[in-house]
């Protein structure tokens, strides 16, 4: 957590995938000061989105986020991957908060945003 | 509520085949002790392939398992579940603690999430999209003893 899947129709060469996880993590860890270790990043493909979106980004990030933060995830995504789309095709990123208590990863329940150094 | 969905997000060909089966009965052992004998589960498998799923920057092939419970049920309960759930998934797969998360999502919250989800297919096509990945899951239920699914709607 987060994890964030990202959607497009045809399959993303090696490059610009490695691009977009890049992108993704340093803007989800610059924006929440969250580790990068917690950042996860999968592709779909084949995913008959609308015709004018080369990529459709859901964020499930940990509730406590403040909106101009997930406004600021979202807006700096949306720049990030449209560079990467020759046709400046659109892209729509979706956030979507859980309880950190919700979760266990690495054998530890999640902390909270901001409680990071604590574990 | 009917049963409780559990949906397992793998890496394509991680596990062995006959690995699936006893992982579900896994889970559904784990969903007994915590919530009773009534706790009755449903697992879904979305299988990623390889070279899809990064953490931290690079490859994973980290699991991840949406597990759904009674909406609101005490953290102490949730807390319980979620360390249960993982001691099964270590000791049936013999992965470590790194390679799985778990979250126990309210059932409500975990049906916005899919809702969510198939969202963003083209509106048009949007129910044609639902049959043919219940078809698929419908499929390999007959064919695989298990309800499975890509994340690739076009390896389907």
């Amino acid at each position: 957590m987060p994890l964030y899947t990202v959607s497009t129709k045809k399959p993303v060469s090696e490059t610009k995938k490695l691009s977009i996880v890049k992108s993704i993590t340093e803007t989800h860890c610059l924006l929440t000061g969250a580790p990068a270790n917690y950042v996860q990043v999968v592709f779909a493909q084949g995913i008959p989105l609308p015709r004018k979106m080369a990529f459709h980004v859901l964020g499930s990030i940990r509730s406590g986020r403040s909106d101009e933060i997930k406004t600021k995830i979202r807006q700096q995504i949306v720049t990030a991957l449209s560079q990467l789309d020759a046709k400046k095709r659109a892209t729509e990123v979706v956030i979507f908060d859980v309880p950190a208590s919700w979760v266990i990863e690495g054998g530890e329940m999640m902390p909270e945003p901001g409680q990071e150094n604590l574990h | 509520m009917s049963k409780f969905l559990v949906i397992c997000s793998v890496q394509q060909e991680l596990f062995a085949e006959s690995q699936y089966a006893e992982l579900e009965k896994g889970i559904a052992a784990v969903y007994t002790q915590s919530f009773g004998l009534q706790a009755k589960t449903k697992v879904m498998w979305m299988t990623v392939p390889k070279g899809q799923a990064f953490l931290a920057g690079k490859p994973s092939h980290c699991s991840t398992i949406a597990a759904s419970v009674i909406d609101g049920l005490p953290q102490e309960q949730r807390t319980a579940f979620l360390h249960a759930m993982l001691r099964q998934w270590m000791m049936l797969t013999n992965c470590s603690k790194h390679d799985v998360i778990i979250t126990a999502a309210d059932a409500s919250r975990l049906k916005e999430l899919m809702a969510l989800s198939t969202r963003r297919f083209r509106t048009t096509i949007r129910p044609f999209m639902l049959v043919k990945m219940l078809t698929t899951l419908a499929k390999n239920k007959i064919s695989k003893r298990r309800f499975e699914i890509s994340i690739n709607q076009s390896d389907q």
